[in-house]
């Protein structure tokens, strides 16, 4: 960053100074004039002094300016503790600036110290309309000087009043021109950059100011090097160098202020503002002495322009962070004071014709840094990028002005769309805590369009219809219907009942084995004694059937029956085929096997019978019942019999 | 047996009266966003013994939205033992994956492995074990069958029975006892620490090995005292605290 001064510009400023300071220099060169622009700033009533850290008998000039019709000047009492070297030197200056007359008047003396010390000099008092208006004190520190400086210094009071001649330079009337040598950090020239508060919270503007303060004759600032503003947004102020009076410790300075910036710190933590670097050119008496009277007349002898640089202090800003705590979600790093206007264009459209809705915010604060507001709109309304508009603009006091979103959004389907009061938060520096606005709730009351293209679209195109739009991912909703089991901490698997039922078809498998094999014993014999055992099942089971055949009167099968079973059971007994079988083997085995004679006879006779029967089964009719009990009781007799033996 | 029944259906409206209330309330709570009262009520109701999908499910979803991950994702897991079907289970689950620091390289199960485990889960731990249970009294009905016929016929249906029932109970004991593992045994765990750091003995003075974050799930090899080996799906094992870790 550079700016420079035309000297043309500078001399501009200080014209009607210059030209009085002039005439000044050729009728009454021993009288000190100071500046006098000084009137229209400042305090009504003020005293100042060029320097308040003098030598002792050393000269400075000490002034009162009061900018109303004033009188009675008193001077303070502590004025007799120096030394009269001048004064009082009255001098009255008016100015009509854009039709409005002010007026300054000044009294100015030049004293010197009688002895060291700090000296405070009270107030002036002076009558503005009647009443008495006091000045501001002074201190005055006056250290011991040395015999040469002394010496220096009443030289210097004796040429005064010529040195005073020189072109805005009223201030440094007695000093030595060594003296004067401007160097960086001196209190002849310095530079500040001024901030309007060094304590923030992150976000609050901060208004920097660039002031060049000097006690002499500045003539031209070719180069600035503004601090780059690491850490925070900036925002320049368009402004031309404005000079002003400024009293700084009690010592008046020329004051040339340039351009202000806003800056928004953008992180927290302690900022450190560079310093900033000024290149001046200043117009002070050449150390060379030789000055015709002709360059002395004309004021263009015994100066020359001195390049000084001077930097200014850096400074820290403490910026605060915004607090976590109480934080709305629709804050976006907004810092100021706001308001917000949301406003529709129609509330009543037809598909597919666009809406416009504008949200306004306006205040002062970080308006540039705010983001378009987020909210969210039904699916079947489209929602465009908004179309952002500033109205900022940028004062001395900070920036503000208005911001606005233009969301244009095109229903594409008809309905009542409900969109949710738009959000919009900031944080309030001055409450120290975050609001947040709300918009009204809109409605947009869509009619589907009547001769709108839309419906040949349709007809045209089949794939109208589109994807549906996800808006939001949650997790899945409870389940309303909950089903309970007692909790079981072992499985059914591995449990005893488990292990049992698998262990049971193994015993299964176990007893089926044992049995085949009993069979396979029972049969190794050619199944004589499984067909022994089983003779009387089997005549008891013919006998049964037989019993049918006898209720069915079916003689010729009843009689055969009772045949097969005696027959059948002896078969088993002897061990005999049934073909093979005869009263002698029968009798023989019978009789070998205890079975006594009666249930032989009787055996027989059954035997003897039923063969009859076989031929002549009619003739037999009547005995049915009793053979049937024969046989019965027989099988029954044999059986015990054979049984016994 | 009557008995039984009788205490069983009497056993199930006194749980009824217990717990009806409360799941009342616990759906009212977390319908008015209330998730760490409705979160308690569930609770209320796994202390009384309970357990069920639905339960594990919203009381996972609960703690989900009273931002206890590690709880939630303990819960959804133990919902997906009990209702390996439920889509919703699954979804929510994912979300809160998303959710998590640390992204450990969950790289898909191949296709086949996949498959195993949803047939697995196909039938629940009691069907599959009465399914091995049938399958063996089939394959020794058909030996003995075997045994026994004289029809030679049927001593070669019974064979084949037997040899058909064989063949399908060894795969299906396989498959029940993975199922079985899958359900009671609890091999698997979830990170509750804010962060943990991994040892490598199961001492504090052991070397840090890497450190977890809340929510992660990793396997469980053994436990010793306090401390528990883990091991991450990339393989990596360590010693962690048993107190920083929830057993799913």
């Amino acid at each position: 960053m550079q700016e420079k001064i035309t000297p043309h510009q500078w001399i501009s400023v200080m014209n009607c100074k210059s030209i009085k300071n002039w005439l000044v220099l050729a009728i009454a060169p021993l009288v000190l004039l100071s500046f006098t622009f000084s009137s229209a700033f400042g305090q009504a009533f003020t005293a100042a002094v060029n320097k308040n850290k003098v030598n002792v008998g050393e000269p400075f000039q000490i002034e009162f300016t009061i900018n109303e019709a004033a009188s009675n000047f008193t001077p303070p009492a502590a004025m007799k503790e120096f030394d009269l070297l001048s004064g009082p030197n009255h001098s009255q200056a008016y100015q009509i600036i854009n039709g409005r007359m002010s007026q300054s008047e000044s009294i100015s003396y030049v004293i010197a110290a009688k002895k060291e010390g700090k000296i405070t000099i009270g107030p002036a008092t002076i009558i503005v309309n009647g009443k008495p208006k006091q000045s501001n004190s002074i201190v005055i520190e006056i250290v011991k000087g040395g015999a040469g400086s002394a010496n220096n210094g009443q030289q210097g009071g004796g040429q005064g009043g010529a040195q005073s001649g020189n072109p805005g330079n009223g201030g440094n009337g007695g000093n030595n021109p060594q003296n004067v040598k401007a160097q960086p950090g001196d209190e002849n020239l310095f530079t500040r950059v001024s901030v309007s508060r060094t304590k923030v919270f992150q976000g609050e503007q901060i208004m920097v100011t660039y002031k060049v303060y000097t006690k002499l004759d500045l003539r031209e600032i070719p180069n600035i090097k503004f601090p780059s503003f690491n850490g925070f947004w900036s925002q320049e102020l368009q402004s031309k160098w404005k000079l002003s009076n400024e009293i700084v410790d009690g010592v008046n300075y020329t004051v040339a202020e340039n351009k202000k910036t806003i800056i928004f710190p953008q992180r927290s933590g302690t900022i450190e503002i560079e310093p900033m670097e000024v290149t001046c050119i200043l117009r002070q008496r050449s150390s060379r002495r030789q000055q015709s009277i002709f360059d002395q007349f004309f004021g263009n002898g015994g100066f020359e322009d001195v390049m000084v640089k001077t930097k200014s202090k850096p400074i820290k800003i403490e910026v605060l962070p915004l607090p976590e705590a109480n934080k709305p979600a629709s804050f976006s790093g907004a810092v100021g004071k706001f308001s917000l206007k949301i406003t529709t264009n129609k509330n009543k459209v037809k598909t597919n014709e666009g809406v416009d809705l504008i949200a306004t915010i306006s205040g002062s604060g970080n308006l540039k840094l705010i983001d378009p507001l987020q909210f969210s709109i039904p699916p079947d309304l489209e929602k465009y990028d908004p179309k952002t508009v500033d109205n900022i603009s940028t004062t001395a006091d900070g920036v503000s002005g208005s911001k606005s979103f233009d969301y244009l959004m095109i229903p594409r389907n008809a309905g009542s769309f409900k969109i949710d009061p738009i959000e919009f938060s900031y944080f309030d520096t001055d409450k120290k805590n975050y609001v947040t606005l709300h918009g009204p709730e809109l409605n947009i009351e869509v009619e589907k369009g009547k001769d709108d293209n839309n419906a040949n679209i349709t007809t045209n195109n089949a794939s109208f219809s589109k994807d549906v739009v996800l808006l939001g991912n949650d997790i899945r909703f409870i389940k309303p219907k909950v089903t309970l089991a007692l909790k079981k901490e072992e499985g059914f698997f591995g449990s005893i009942g488990f292990v049992s039922l698998c262990a049971l078809p193994f015993l299964f498998w176990g007893g089926a084995f044992y049995y085949k094999r009993k069979r396979a014993i029972d049969w190794a014999d050619g199944g004589i004694k499984l067909r022994n055992k089983s003779a009387n099942r089997i005549a008891n089971q013919r006998l049964a059937l037989a019993n049918k055949h006898k209720k069915a009167q079916n003689n010729e099968a009843f009689f055969t029956e009772i045949l097969l079973a005696t027959n059948g059971y002896l078969s088993d007994k002897l061990n005999i085929p049934v073909a093979n079988l005869n009263k002698e083997n029968i009798a023989n085995y019978l009789q070998t096997h205890g079975v006594d004679n009666p249930t032989w006879e009787r055996l027989n006779g059954l035997l003897e019978r039923c063969e009859f029967a076989k031929y002549a089964p009619t003739a037999m009719a009547g005995d049915v019942e009793s053979t049937f009990t024969d046989a019965q009781a027989i099988i029954a007799d044999l059986e015990s019999q054979l049984k016994k033996n | 047996m009557l008995t039984f029944l009788v205490s069983i259906s009497g056993l199930q409206t006194l749980q009824a009266e217990i717990t009806e209330p409360l799941l009342d309330s616990a759906k009212e709570a977390y319908t008015k966003g209330k998730f760490t009262q409705s979160a308690q009520y569930y609770e209320r109701i796994v202390a009384k013994g309970y357990e069920g999908g639905e339960l594990y499910f919203n009381l996972a979803n609960a703690y989900f939205k009273s931002n206890n991950l590690p709880l939630a994702i303990v819960f959804y897991e133990r919902a997906k033992k009990l209702s390996p079907w439920d889509e919703d289970i699954q979804f929510n689950l994912n979300l809160a994956h998303q959710k998590l620091i640390d992204k450990i390289d969950n790289t898909p199960d191949f296709i086949v492995k996949k498959w195993l485990k949803n047939a697995i889960l196909l039938l629940s731990e009691k069907q599959w074990s009465w399914f091995m249970i049938a399958c063996l009294w089939l394959a020794v009905g058909g030996f003995v069958l075997f045994l026994l016929a004289e029809n030679p016929n049927q001593k070669r249906t019974g064979f084949l029975l037997g040899i058909i029932f064989t063949l399908l109970f060894i795969p299906i004991l396989i498959v029940s006892s993975l199922n079985h593992d899958l359900n009671f045994n609890h091999n698997e765990a979830v990170v509750t620490a804010n962060s943990l750091t991994t040892k490598g003995s199961p001492t504090e003075q052991g070397t840090n090995l890497f450190v977890l974050h809340e929510g992660t799930k990793v396997k469980v090899l053994q436990t010793l005292g306090n401390w528990t080996e883990i091991k991450l799906p990339n393989g990596n094992t360590g010693w962690a605290k048993s107190s920083e870790l929830i057993v799913i």
